[in-house]
């Protein structure tokens, strides 16, 4: 878990169970200027949500992974009051998972292996790096 | 040796013995007929002579009767008479023939004699025993010659002889004409229609054979081939239905491990090119720049055969729109035309269809035609001119399996290159087929093109000639025309 301090800067919740695609995508948030806290399974993600869903500008989350998958985690926090928006990522994924990961509510599906540029741009655009000023 | 021949020569055998027993017999009878009537005539002669002789003697004594012998002598060709003394010490002039027979002979009693003479002929002789005055024994002997018999004997056997032999050969001519109408012909049929099943053509009745025993082994036969033919019949729905059940299998299987793969291939993928294109960031050094945009590329690559193999392993059903063929085909090749160019081919379309719509998705009857095309490019490795020609074909024949239309359309695309081998013809729409070099193909893309014309409800075509080039038609229905009409 990535827990240095960043403030003004957008957070973001990492959930990947794949510890080399997590320290990559990792490194590039935090690299582009993301606050960025990670975790390894759906229980653990689900866990820190329950914690506190408002401290997350965004979560961005693998769908097949141990304890609990990613859709079952969209369920689960589906009525959590301020819910920040969820990017999902599966590999390969077809069709119908990303009906399901859309109707969870899920903004898009990441189609892995996707590019790593434009996984970034696709992050700018949802979230900017810096905060917005009101939280100033 | 033919069933025919054997039989003839049986019957004429058995006719031949026979016939030849029965002359023999015949001839024997005669013979014997003719020399007991030439007996009988000596015996006469003998007689007749010796009642004179023995008058002669009686008056003028024995030379007077001697000397009237020898006159008498010569009475015809084949008869002789002479006067032979009986008894031993004979002078050879009036010696008899030598014979057991003589030895008692008694005056008056005749005595017969066949003997054959130091010339080789048969003769009779007759003896009639003459009492001499003088109390000797004596005999007048009247030899005949049987050549005559003989002759006649000859001519009867050489009657008989030619007579089998023109009756053995008109029986054979009669049996072998009458067999080869029974039996050869009969077996020669039977025998052609055995063949023809065995060869596998198991089409129409056996008729035409009768009731004999060739009818009975044509009925045999024609049980045996209803057997054998619903036999195959089942064999090949057997074969049909298990071959359709391999295919779906495979597909089946094919869809599971490639979606396995992807799942556990897609992440890793994702860090090789993510790390390639972060190292490329990360550094100024022309190497491990130009390393890491190879080790991206490649990446890539494999992305996208996994991307391929996913397409096939799950299709979308068709979102069907109305398409203009003829706009089609230019989109097609226009997007064909950087390729075609750097192989110095040529491209070619025409729309045959006036104001025809086709009724299919987009975007996989494009899949289908840059696949199709590409295939045809790639088979033209020294240039050519590939044509892609939309059509209402007159009288097309679709697969069993596809569901029948009133009308079809047809988009071609023919190539001019290498042709395709008719051993490959039947496996090239499988999954993995490829004759392309390792790396260059997944052997994919026509099992694609194969599953979205059935999806739409049609069917890819090929027809290709080895050095002359390919043809694959992909026919669809016509959907929009039923409309319409």
């Amino acid at each position: 878990m990535n827990t240095e301090l960043r403030d003004d800067c957008s957070h973001i919740l990492l959930a990947e169970d794949d510890d080399a695609m997590r320290e990559m995508l990792a490194f590039c948030l935090y690299r582009d200027g993301y606050r960025v806290t990670t975790c390894g399974d759906g229980l653990s993600l689900y866990r820190l949500l329950e914690a506190g869903a408002t401290d997350f500008d965004l979560v961005i989350t693998d769908i097949r992974m141990p304890a609990l998958t990613g859709t079952k985690v969209l369920e689960a926090i589906s009525d959590l009051q301020h819910r920040p928006p969820v990017l999902c990522m599966t590999a390969f994924g077809d069709e119908a998972t990303r009906r399901q990961a859309c109707q969870l509510g899920a903004i898009d599906l990441l189609d892995k292996p996707f590019d790593i540029d434009e996984f970034i741009e696709k992050v700018r655009r949802l979230c900017p790096a810096q905060r917005p000023a009101l939280a100033l | 040796m033919r069933l025919t021949i054997k039989i003839a020569f049986a019957l004429v055998l058995i006719l031949a013995i026979f016939f030849s027993i029965h002359s023999w017999q015949s001839i024997q009878r005669e013979r014997e007929k003719i020399k007991a009537s030439l007996s009988r005539e000596a015996r006469l002669v003998a007689g007749t002579l010796s009642k004179m002789v023995d008058e002669i003697m009686g008056r003028q004594g024995l030379p007077a009767a001697l000397l009237f012998l020898e006159r008498a002598g010569n009475l015809g060709r084949d008869l002789k008479v002479r006067w032979v003394w009986l008894g031993p010490g004979v002078e050879e002039r009036f010696a008899p023939i030598d014979d057991d027979k003589l030895a008692d002979a008694r005056p008056g009693e005749a005595v017969t004699i066949l003997a054959e003479t130091h010339a080789g002929e048969d003769y009779l002789f007759t003896y009639m025993p003459v009492a001499t005055p003088d109390g000797r024994l004596g005999a007048i002997e009247v030899s005949e010659s049987l050549q005559e018999m003989r002759g006649y004997v000859g001519e009867n056997v050489r009657r008989s002889a030619f007579t089998l032999g023109a009756g053995i050969a008109c029986s054979l001519l009669l049996i072998t004409v009458i067999g080869s109408f029974w039996v050869d012909r009969p077996v020669r049929r039977l025998a052609a229609e055995a063949d023809r099943i065995a060869s596998g053509d198991f089409s129409g009745p056996l008729h035409g054979f009768g009731q004999d025993e060739f009818g009975e082994l044509a009925l045999a036969l024609e049980r045996m081939r209803d057997q054998l033919a619903s036999a195959r019949n089942a064999e090949q729905l057997r074969l049909e239905a298990l071959e359709k059940l391999r295919h779906t299998e495979r597909l089946a299987t094919l869809g599971r491990l490639s979606a396995g793969m992807a799942h556990e291939l897609g992440t890793p993928l994702n860090v090789i090119s993510g790390r390639a294109k972060m190292l490329q960031g990360m550094t100024e050094d022309e190497g491990i720049r130009r390393s890491a945009g190879i080790i991206f590329e490649q990446a890539e690559r494999m992305t996208a055969i996994m991307r391929q193999l996913l397409n096939f392993a799950r299709r979308n059903p068709p979102r069907k729109t109305a398409i203009d063929p003829d706009q089609l085909l230019t989109a097609v090749c226009d997007l064909l035309a950087p390729t075609a160019d750097k192989q110095n081919v040529q491209l070619e379309h025409r729309c045959e269809l006036v104001e025809s719509r086709i009724m299919a998705d987009a975007g996989q009857l494009q899949q289908v035609l840059v696949n199709l095309a590409m295939n045809g490019i790639q088979a033209m490795k020294d240039g050519g001119t590939l044509t892609l020609r939309c059509f209402r074909p007159d009288n097309p024949q679709p697969p069993e399996e596809v569901e029948p239309s009133d009308s079809w359309l047809a988009i071609e695309v023919t190539d001019q290159g290498c042709g395709i081998p008719a051993d490959h013809l039947d496996h090239l729409f499988d999954p993995f087929f490829s004759t392309k070099d390792v790396g260059e193909g997944t052997g994919l893309g026509l099992s694609i093109a194969w599953g979205i014309a059935r999806d739409h409800g049609g069917w890819i075509g090929v027809r290709s000639l080895v050095g002359r080039g390919s043809s694959f038609t992909l026919y669809l229905p016509d959907e929009a025309g039923k409309e319409t009409a």
